[in-house]
């Protein structure tokens, strides 16, 4: 082969290259840090200084504090709880939806998400309303739900169990179809397979599922506003105390439990983020409200 | 058969990605069938030696799936789908996604499961050289009719 020559038929490597811009992907990878990173520095900001106006000494007398021991309690375990049911119940639906064509599908796809696109405070006033229907007011009677601790759990689990469903479906539907379809030319039938094959595969997606519920579930204060109301040492979860202390200008203790939120929202994030992305879909926010 | 649930019809499938599941390890795809079958862990533990040793499986026997190449998938879904002695094996085109030396070796498995189980093979394939190198009798599917 010969080398190239300099002739009009074959241009130089200079002349190909007239008119290209290739210096602009360093700009354009500047303008995204630029664009993107605004949004970051304004979240550690606010982390930032929320730091910087609590003191040790704060987050100990909150953490001292026997109604603040209480919300942290009844967060824990009504967060727990909420998880356990979301898990419960999100499963099989998520199952269902990734695999199943049936009649109405459509519109149970869509009543699946009101929780995620209506505003908390409407679910815990259709709670309400809900029970104050006669069957539900009969079953109060034996059974307080309205302003008591079951309250708090229905709410939080309301919105929770929504975004488990999301993710639990997308989780299913990325796995693949055969290898069920495998399972049952080898003998299982339909549960079998599910158990021995489905289940084990959706691990991940489950524990993403799992910690996302139970930090959605941390943050939900609207739907317990309305539905459980904010009684100390009663119905006070976290987002409770946040709202009662700011409402009575203790700034301190309001920044000290929400500090405390915001530990325990990055640990179950970070906890997210080591199981992997797997079955992680379209409804993983977790705004706060 | 079209009204035999999948595991009534004794068919080993292998579909052509394998379809291996990812969280079991060789030795539990080749005892997967035999244990939903309730066979004494003794029994499963021989005949799924059995096979490792028939198939050159033996030494990734605690292997998960992930970061197995082509023929070792494919050896393991032949495996796990001839464990519990179905009559009839159907391949779904198992050569279509190897290369050619994978190719070879897996040519010769099934030519000795042929030779040792005398078992019926039903291998779907698009590739006619590959039929005629290894099928007793080819057919056709065209327009949704099978002619011979």
């Amino acid at each position: 082969m010969s080398p190239p020559t300099d002739t009009p038929s074959s241009p130089s490597i200079d002349e190909s290259r007239r008119g290209l811009d290739l210096g602009s992907d360093r700009r354009f990878l500047a303008a995204l840090i630029l664009l993107g990173g605004t949004y970051v520095i304004l979240l550690l900001a606010m982390v930032v200084a929320d730091l910087f106006y609590t003191t040790p000494g704060h987050l100990w007398h909150a953490l001292g504090s026997p109604e603040i021991r209480y919300a942290i309690r009844l967060s824990l375990l009504s967060c727990t709880l909420t998880t356990l049911l979301s898990l419960w119940v999100a499963v099989p639906i998520g199952y269902l939806m990734a695999r199943f064509e049936f009649p109405g599908r459509a519109i149970l796809d869509a009543l699946l998400d009101i929780p995620i696109v209506l505003p908390p405070l409407v679910i815990g006033l259709s709670l309400l309303i809900l029970f104050q229907t006669a069957p539900l007011r009969a079953l109060e009677t034996v059974f307080p739900v309205t302003y008591a601790v079951p309250s708090v759990i229905l709410a939080q689990f309301m919105v929770a169990c929504a975004f488990a469903v999301r993710t639990l479906r997308t989780t299913f539907a990325q796995i693949n179809p055969r290898q069920e379809q495998v399972a049952m030319t080898l003998g299982c039938n339909r549960a079998q397979a599910f158990w021995r094959v489905v289940l084990p595969a959706a691990r991940p997606g489950i524990l993403t599922a799992a910690t996302l519920a139970w930090a959605r579930a941390l943050g939900e204060f609207g739907p317990i506003l309305v539905f459980s109301g904010a009684t100390r040492m009663k119905t006070e979860v976290l987002p409770t105390t946040v709202f009662l202390e700011l409402s009575v200008g203790r700034l301190e203790a309001a920044v000290a439990v929400s500090l405390l939120m915001m530990g325990s929202a990055v640990v179950a994030l970070l906890l997210v983020r080591t199981w992997g992305g797997t079955g992680l879909g379209g409804g993983t926010s977790l705004q706060h409200k | 058969m079209t009204n035999l649930l999948p595991g009534q019809r004794g068919i080993g499938l292998v579909p052509q990605d394998g379809a291996l599941f990812d969280h079991l390890t060789v030795r539990q795809h080749l005892e997967f069938a035999l244990e939903v079958r309730g066979w004494a862990p003794e029994r499963r533990e021989s005949r799924s030696q059995e096979l490792a040793e028939w198939l050159g499986l033996t030494l990734l026997m605690d292997r998960l799936p992930a970061g197995m190449s082509g023929g070792e998938r494919q050896r393991v879904a032949l495996g796990r789908a001839l464990a519990f002695h179905p009559p009839v094996l159907c391949l779904d085109e198992p050569l279509s996604a190897l290369d050619d030396q994978t190719r070879g070796e897996i040519v010769a498995v099934l030519t000795e499961i042929r030779n040792r189980t005398g078992i019926t093979i039903l291998h779907i394939t698009h590739n006619r050289s590959e039929a005629e190198r290894l099928a007793d009798r080819i057919l056709h599917l065209r327009d949704g009719r099978l002619e011979s």
